[in-house]
């Protein structure tokens, strides 16, 4: 039993959370999209430290959790402060992180996978 | 807890918030030398107000310009009042344009975070295939 939880533990675990935090960066990302043109909205992301953070979990060192930031700055006359070329290349940074965790989630099975069926 | 749906969700609301603006800066444009008849107003340009949040954007409404119109000397101007002027409405072609171009490249934005969405949902269900 101690084994399988071990098998199914904290890589996968990690991986999830890091996966669920992109998901959450993308989803705020695409609204500040949306929100380009709407006077005096404020740009929302997540911190950055994704990966990082389940790794401090698991060494026990204390990890931040996905975290919300406004930034209040402003650019415009309107006080948006959205800056669609920073958005989207954001974007583009968060779906490919996104599909190097599935990559690696995906290689995680195939490998348990290859392990129980031992060929 | 958000998810992909509604990153696809929000990204939708911003489409069509900028379709709509894109449709209201052509019935500018295309009132661009519309003439006030019979006493009349002309057109009045039209914007649109939009109201955003964390959970996309929606249209507030449209609101009208209080600007005034351009009143042009043109006595020959089947059009013209008592003393010769015809008021044209308040649109400002140039400025037409550059919004134009701002909701324009606003929906393009908003279609390639749609795509990005995609992709990751695409990607999230590869993990099932071992």
């Amino acid at each position: 039993m101690r084994i399988i939880d071990n098998l199914f533990g904290p890589a996968v675990d990690n991986y999830g959370k890091a996966m669920s935090r992109a998901t959450l960066r993308q989803s705020l990302l695409t609204n500040n999209l949306a929100n380009v043109n709407t006077p005096g909205y404020k740009r929302r992301d997540v911190s950055f430290d994704m990966t990082l953070s389940g790794e401090q979990k698991k060494l026990g060192l204390p990890g931040r959790d996905s975290e919300i930031t406004t930034d209040n700055s402003s650019i415009r006359v309107d006080g948006n402060n959205v800056d669609m070329e920073t958005e989207v290349m954001g974007l583009a940074e968060t779906e490919t992180r996104y599909n190097a965790l599935t990559e690696m989630t995906s290689n995680y099975f195939g490998d348990l996978k290859s392990v129980i069926k031992g060929s | 807890m958000s998810s992909l749906n509604d990153a696809m969700r929000i990204s939708a609301s911003g489409l069509s918030t900028e379709r709509f603006r894109l449709d209201v800066i052509s019935s500018n444009i295309a009132n661009a030398n519309s003439v006030g008849v019979n006493g009349q107003d002309p057109y009045r340009r039209r914007d649109v107000s939009v109201i955003g949040g964390p959970d996309g954007v929606k249209i507030g409404g449209v609101v009208e310009d209080q600007s005034p119109f351009r009143v042009v000397h043109e006595p020959g101007n089947p059009n013209a009042d008592a003393q010769g002027n015809v008021s044209y409405s308040n649109v400002e072609p140039v400025q037409e344009m550059v919004n134009m171009m701002g909701a324009s490249r606003a929906y393009e934005a908003n279609v390639a975070a749609f795509n990005s969405a995609k992709g990751m949902i695409n990607s999230a269900l590869t993990i099932g295939k071992v």
